[in-house]
């Protein structure tokens, strides 16, 4: 038996984030919208079990950003109000008003993100045309993604 | 003090009608083309408007009809239901050959590739609302019943706004949700009558009475059930007021019987949901999954209410230690995407 490939990072991607992502997505077009992802990582996957959404007031249509305060509160919040045990910070997601995948940019802050994670940091991209990017970093490099839906 | 706020929100997702709404939206406006390409039809003023839960969007899976109701605003009181029924099945019998059954009070067309029906309903105009034919005999007399449907969907509205999850998010109603998962608990717990609609508007009253304001769709869920059972109890007495218009009641097709055993079960179900609202996560889930059940006139029954990950299906928590929660801090500093 092959032993699992340490650089390829499975990621379930729960219904309920998708949906919440859309939603946010299309509601703050044309402008971008972003957050966090909820989960926990189980081995070597990552669940996304929920996102939600972080509001940068100075969100435009090539940026948007993860501020610190907003966004632990967003946090505290969230796991207040869901009462999931196993929720925690797992990643960040975006929208892009356009069908465009990740930017370098993007790549690189999640890069950043994850050095402070002892486990894989997601991230996802929401596109205009419906498709999500999908990526993953770990300690400050880039993931192979392989990702499901559940 | 169990509220599972993101499994309310998938055991939501579970009974909504998605790939339904876009097959009835889609066979709702294919029948309106035709009607209101008739020159009689356009003649008596017709307006036709979506009806019935899939309107009010109050349905849950499976969506399988859908109603239309008629408006024929210009029509007056001279005119024949019998004949104008007549007419409408007509009409639509050209551009939906073989479809077109009419009924008693109604004409109803099949899409069978979408197994779903359009129930047609024609109305003319009564004061400030409409009539619609009880009876037709075949000489096209019929007695006319006074109807409102267009005030229960102004009424679902406005309670979804005025009852939110969230204090100041407009976006969080939180009225329409908590009808469709007691339309679920009926499907769940009732044999058949009374049906969908009288539980609505039992669930209308539940909301005008207690104006409950509660931080979670399990504390919804559970004081509105609970309002509910204790309403049934009376109306198999006294009936059930019609909040859409005044001095009348719901007519419904439940004998005294079923009423009775209807108000049993409902009592069963709400005390099911409060010992749900009191116990640990993992046990109230099951006790969730037990009140909601599974999906109806699915190709799969499907457990509506999902279990916890987190959870055996008896009800205890698992133990593992493969999982590691995620983080309670989000990274230090700010970090831009473009």
């Amino acid at each position: 038996m092959r032993a699992p490939n340490p650089d390829v990072v499975r990621v379930l991607i729960h219904s309920d984030a998708r949906q919440t992502i859309k939603t946010a997505a299309a509601r703050a077009f044309p402008l971008e919208a972003g957050g966090l992802l909820l989960g926990w990582w189980d081995n070597d996957m990552v669940v996304v079990r929920a996102a939600i959404e972080v509001v940068d007031p100075a969100a435009t249509g090539t940026s948007w950003i993860r501020h610190e305060g907003l966004a632990q509160r967003a946090l505290d919040q969230a796991v207040a109000k869901f009462g999931h045990p196993w929720l925690g910070y797992i990643g960040d997601w975006h929208s892009h008003p356009a069908a465009c995948d990740a930017s370098q940019q993007d790549r690189q802050s999640i890069r950043i993100a994850s050095l402070a994670y002892a486990q894989p940091l997601v991230l996802i991209v929401h596109r205009r045309d419906g498709i999500i990017d999908i990526h993953a970093a770990r300690h400050g490099r880039p993931q192979t993604v392989s990702a499901e839906s559940i | 003090m169990a509220t599972l706020a993101t499994h309310f929100k998938t055991a939501l997702s579970n009974i909504e009608p998605s790939d339904d709404a876009e097959n009835a939206q889609a066979a709702h406006a294919e029948v309106t083309k035709v009607l209101e390409a008739d020159d009689l039809l356009v003649k008596l003023g017709v307006d036709p408007i979506l009806i019935g839960s899939y309107g009010r969007q109050v349905s849950i899976r499976r969506v399988k009809d859908v109603d239309v109701f008629v408006r024929l605003s210009k029509a007056g009181k001279d005119l024949r239901p019998g004949r104008i029924l007549d007419h409408v099945a007509a009409v639509l019998e050209e551009s939906f050959p073989g479809r077109v059954t009419r009924q008693h009070r109604s004409v109803m067309i099949d899409f069978p590739d979408d197994d779903l029906s359009v129930d047609v309903v024609i109305a003319r105009p009564c004061g400030d609302h409409w009539e619609i034919p009880q009876k037709i005999e075949d000489d096209g007399n019929a007695r006319w019943v006074e109807t409102n449907p267009t005030k229960m969907a102004e009424l679902t509205t406005q309670a979804n706004k005025d009852y939110l999850l969230y204090d100041g998010d407009p976006g969080s109603g939180v009225y329409v949700p908590m009808v469709k998962l007691i339309r679920q608990i009926r499907r769940t717990w009732v044999d058949d009558q009374p049906g969908g609609y009288f539980f609505e508007v039992l669930a209308y009253h539940a909301f005008s009475n207690l104006e409950p304001n509660e931080t979670s769709y399990a504390k919804y869920l559970t004081v509105v059930l609970r309002e509910i059972a204790d309403l049934l109890i009376d109306v198999a007495d006294e009936g059930l007021d019609d909040p859409t218009l005044d001095g009348k009641t719901i007519k419904t097709k439940a004998t005294p019987e079923q009423l009775a055993a209807a108000a049993a079960r409902i009592d069963e179900a709400a005390t099911l949901a409060e010992a749900a609202l009191g116990a640990n996560d993992c046990l109230a889930a099951v006790k969730w999954r037990e009140l909601l059940g599974t999906t109806k006139n699915t190709t799969t029954e499907e457990q509506v209410f999902p279990l916890p990950e987190y959870c055996n299906a008896d009800g205890t928590k698992k133990k593992t230690t493969a999982v590691t929660q995620g983080a309670s801090t989000v990274p230090a500093g700010s970090g831009r995407y473009a």
